[in-house]
């Protein structure tokens, strides 16, 4: 194994290789900058381009490719808050107020580094432990993605830094909003307010950049100007090598949440979507200032970017070894493999060992060259953007949100909805609702109700079904993970106010949305 | 206040889609009539509790816009969406993104000045439109009066 | 005043570049099939992106291309499993510039079981139907069940216990089920997963008991799966080691068509122009090769073969949900 390995590093060293992967991750890079353009969308619109090179070739450019993608989606949630894609979303979560704060340069190098790690310790894990991570996704049924999503929805109670119950009402608002349109298991039609329109359901990239975006824009053009500090200053430690090392700073917080978002990219059906909530969640457990996050907290935006190209390799690990895509472009590679007479398997491995480990290779290839190219592009562009006259950046986000609702099915529709659901979300904000916790979960209700669903079906030989869902060993593993997860913060409280001695409402208990700082 | 009608309102969203309750499967229920009625449960609890403690108002301070600012906001960015099918991604584009520029001066614009705001309009605009159209072959909507 | 003019300039040059593509898409009222076509053609899915409908017509479409002198654009309508784009095919020019992929059996039940779909099937003219995947029954490697007998014996023993796996509700794969149900004899329960990528790794976990997927998995899995039945009337070329259900006893033909469709009232020589197109594709040997290698079958259905084959899909179809109570 190590021979092939080593002629794939090599073949990779070739200039003209070197060359490929770097077009591939810059045109990945600006692709996935774009809302409403997805990574998926991209690598699809590359393939007739591969038909015309060698099968090695035309693998590296989509591989480079889709990591470019993945990280690129980052520069708009941070600064502009429109997650480009659903991998970013926890990305903007912190990214953004740290642009308001003055900050955006140090999130921009923060997922930089992020990124660079994630996409890194997902290929080790490709390369070493392919097998054994594919065979334990399998044991993964409808049950237990019923209880991932139920685990991903406790993070409302570390997301809502106000009041836990608006926060849940905001929770359940996503819910009700992914239950618009055909019912993902059973086909019944829910939901359209008699418009056929509707039988797609709320559209996720439309709904994120309404729901983040738009809230923003309104203000941006009702105050006409930038909040006091959001333009950048220069600090001493704001030094470029001084980011960097106060970032490597907390390694901890980098692998787990990279080993995260590869564990995560394995299992099909949850993905980069769910994998960059989680790790944010548990880098907020984790951290010695949790109250932090939410108001630019580094650690959140480092978390979401290496558990969302930790996923780039963890979902290859189904498509290489069983033939089943781990994410969505992952499909349109495999796609592309078979089409070159590669059949997926342990046997892939051997029989074209060269190809396989140079296609390998090549992303960690371009999960390096991330660094350099996105501190250049990626701060470049920042600079651009804060150097903007406030009475063009509004307009010029508004000229984006309503392309990246309308490119990703054609439809005007969509850019309806992503209004509507701005200015919703504009007006939910003002009683305490935050829209951060209703794309959680319009992200996570389809997972949730198909494991519910399918869960009851496939069990359905059992007496009374139901009891499928606390029997099965990673079930209970999980559901003991939500228990714990959602009790955490005020296990936390008591913890602080033993340990300080101080009351335990340090923190304002309603009333206040995440941005309170800024103000 | 603020908590009563935050309730209210959810309360009325629940409403809204229990009516249009209608499933052909056998399962095609079980998960948005569970949502329903335990967001309608919460927003009961937040109006009972916005009844009961007085003195918390549930208003989200922050960042609070006053009702011309925010109504000129609203009013600007929704004429632009809806006058998308009928001016095209271009053509609307430009008026809107020249019209939201000049009325985010604080003054009185110049000549020069309208000037400047339409040729930046021009650019920004043409820039994604030839992008979207022209490379990545995305068909915007266009003009169509 | 240096900087005035360069802004000046830049106005112009993209002015003058708007007016350019403006015109070029803007052009064409005299349709007539002898100058069809004129400027570009999209190739609508109405499917994500990376689905083996997407496969296929990235491999169409450089030669389609070249056969019909424009150039070809794909592009994504996804939503309600296809229906949102066919029912905006309909509002669409009849001009033969939009050309939308189209699948049986989904524009025949789609319309047929939903109340209100945005489309009737009539309202789609199709042109080409060029591949299909027939219906295959799968186990895991390890199952006991060897042949479509031991699984109907398995059935039997448990009424309604057994679980089948598909991709998707009212698609081939389920109603492949139903009809092996209701042919057998025998009481199973269908499992919609969302398409064949989320069904496949059900199969292989154990987590339901069989599969109805479609024939290029078989290949596509190897030995992590027992085919124990496909839906052919003869063995396929390319599986001569798989049986088909009709000789184990189970008449049971059926599968998913993919092919293409333009809005009803596109002038019939822009049709037969564009079926020309799509047949010249079709006998590509380097496509065929593809498809074979994939397990697809390749079809040559004209638009009045496809208006025939919906029309006797169209009966089967209607004859077995109204008897199994499923047409509302």
């Amino acid at each position: 194994m190590f021979e092939v390995l080593g002629q794939g590093l090599l073949a990779n060293l070739a200039p003209s290789m070197l060359l490929l992967v770097l077009i591939g991750t810059l045109s990945g890079m600006a692709l996935g900058a774009m809302p409403g353009l997805s990574a998926t969308m991209g690598v699809a619109l590359l393939v007739p381009f591969t038909f015309a090179m060698d099968p090695t070739s035309g693998l590296v450019l989509l591989g480079a490719f889709y990591m470019g993608a993945i990280y690129g989606g980052s520069f708009t949630a941070i600064l502009v808050n429109a997650p480009g894609t659903p991998s970013s979303i926890a990305t903007a979560l912190d990214g953004y107020p740290l642009t308001r704060k003055g900050r955006s340069e140090f999130a921009i190098v923060g997922a930089t580094i992020g990124s660079f790690v994630g996409g890194i310790i997902g290929v080790i894990a490709l390369i070493f432990l392919a097998p054994p991570l594919a065979s334990f996704s399998l044991r993964f049924g409808p049950q237990e993605y019923f209880w991932v999503a139920m685990f991903g929805l406790t993070i409302i109670a570390s997301l809502a830094s106000g009041s836990l119950l608006k926060g849940l009402i905001g929770g359940l608002l996503g819910l009700l909003l992914a239950t618009i349109g055909i019912a993902p298991v059973g086909g019944d039609v829910r939901f359209t307010f008699g418009d056929p329109m509707l039988q797609g359901g709320v559209p996720l990239v439309p709904a994120l950049i309404g729901l983040f975006t738009i809230p923003e824009v309104i203000r941006l053009i009702a105050l006409r100007t930038r909040d006091a500090q959001m333009v950048d200053e220069t600090r001493e430690k704001d030094r470029l090598g001084g980011m960097i090392r106060l970032i490597l700073s907390r390694p901890v917080n980098l692998i787990r949440s990279s080993i995260i978002g590869t564990i995560v990219g394995i299992l099909p059906g949850a993905g980069g979507s769910v994998a960059n909530l989680v790790a944010y969640n548990e880098a907020k457990r984790a951290s010695k200032h949790p109250e932090t996050f939410g108001k630019g907290e580094i650690d959140g935006v480092v978390a979401s970017e290496s558990a969302n190209n930790g996923t780039v390799g963890g979902g290859f690990i189904p498509t290489l070894t069983l033939g089943v895509p781990g994410t969505p472009p992952d499909a349109i590679i495999l796609g592309v493999l078979l089409l070159h007479g590669l059949r997926p398997g342990a046997e892939l491995f051997e029989t074209s060992g060269p190809l396989v480990y140079t296609f390998i290779i090549a992303l960690a290839v371009s999960a390096v060259m991330m660094v350099p190219v996105g501190l250049i592009a990626g701060r470049g562009l920042q600079r651009g953007v804060m150097a903007l006259p406030v009475r063009y950046l509004a307009p010029g986000i508004t000229v984006l949100t309503i392309i990246g609702a309308y490119a990703i099915r054609s439809s005007v529709v969509d850019v309806f909805i992503m209004l509507a659901l701005g200015v919703a979300a504009y007006l939910l904000q003002r009683v305490g609702i935050g829209g951060a916790a209703i794309v959680l979960g319009l992200v996570l209700g389809t997972i949730a109700e198909t494991g519910l669903v399918q869960g009851i079906l496939t069990s359905s030989g059992d007496a009374v079904p139901w009891t499928s869902f606390f029997t099965r060993p990673i079930s209970i593993v999980l559901i003991l993970m939500c228990v714990l997860s959602a009790a955490w913060p005020f296990i936390q409280k008591r913890r602080d106010a033993k340990t300080k001695g101080t009351p335990a409402e340090a923190v304002p208990t309603s009333g206040h949305s995440d941005r309170a700082e800024s103000d | 206040m603020g908590n009563i009608i935050g309730g209210a309102a959810v309360l009325v969203i629940c409403l809204i889609f229990w009516v249009q309750r209608d499933y052909s499967s056998e399962y095609g229920g079980i998960f948005p009539d569970s949502v329903l009625i335990a967001l309608a449960a919460l927003s009961v609890v937040l109006i009972a509790r916005g009844l009961l403690r007085r003195q918390d108002t549930g208003w989200d301070t922050t960042g609070r816009l006053g009702y011309r600012d925010l109504g000129r906001a609203l009013l600007l960015l929704t004429a632009w969406v809806v006058s998308l099918p009928i001016l095209g991604y271009f053509y609307g584009g430009i008026l809107f993104f020249t019209l939201v520029a000049l009325l985010m001066r604080t003054s009185r614009p110049t000549w020069k000045q309208i000037l400047l705001d339409l040729g930046v309009a021009v650019v920004v605009v043409g820039a994604f439109y030839l992008a979207f159209t022209q490379i990545l072959y995305v068909t915007l909507p266009e003009l169509s009066l | 005043m240096k900087s005035r003019r360069m802004f000046a300039s830049i106005v112009g040059t993209i002015a003058v570049a708007l007016a350019a593509t403006g015109c070029g898409s803007g052009g064409g009222g005299a349709d007539s099939a002898a100058d069809f076509p004129q400027k570009r053609i999209d190739y609508v899915l109405p499917f994500d992106a990376g689905g083996e409908s997407d496969i296929t017509a990235r491999l169409q479409q450089e030669k389609l291309a070249e056969i019909l002198g424009q150039s070809v654009n794909v592009s994504y309508k996804p939503g309600g499993g296809g229906a949102l784009g066919w029912s905006e095919l309909t509002r669409t020019a009849a001009d033969g510039y939009t050309v939308m992929g189209s699948n049986l059996p989904h524009i025949i039940l789609q319309p047929m079981l939903r109340d209100d779909a945005g489309y009737e099937t009539e309202d789609l003219q199709q042109v080409y139907i060029f591949q299909s995947t027939p219906n295959a029954l799968l186990v895991p490697a390890d199952s006991d069940i060897e042949t479509l007998d031991d699984f109907i014996a398995a059935a039997e023993e448990n009424p309604g216990a057994m679980s089948i796996g598909g991709s998707g509700d009212f698609s081939a794969n389920h109603i492949g089920t139903l009809m092996l149900g209701d042919m057998a004899g025998i009481d199973i329960t269908y499992t919609p997963f969302s398409g064949t990528g989320t069904a496949v790794p059900a199969l292989l976990g154990g987590h339901v008991d069989a599969l109805m997927s479609y024939s290029p998995q078989i290949t596509q899995l190897g030995d992590q799966v027992r085919a124990i039945a496909v839906a052919t009337e003869e063995r396929m070329p390319g599986l001569p080691d798989v049986p088909t259900f009709a000789e184990q006893g189970h008449d049971l033909v059926d599968g998913a068509y993919r092919g293409i469709s333009v809005p009803k009232g596109t002038p019939d020589d822009i049709v037969q122009k564009l079926a020309d197109a799509f047949k010249t594709v079709n006998e590509d040997p380097e496509l065929v090769k593809a498809f074979e290698e994939q397990a697809f079958v390749l079809e040559n259905y004209g638009p009045e073969e496809a208006a025939e084959l919906t029309k006797e899909r169209t009966a089967v179809y209607e004859d077995l949900l109204t008897r199994l109570e499923l047409v509302p």
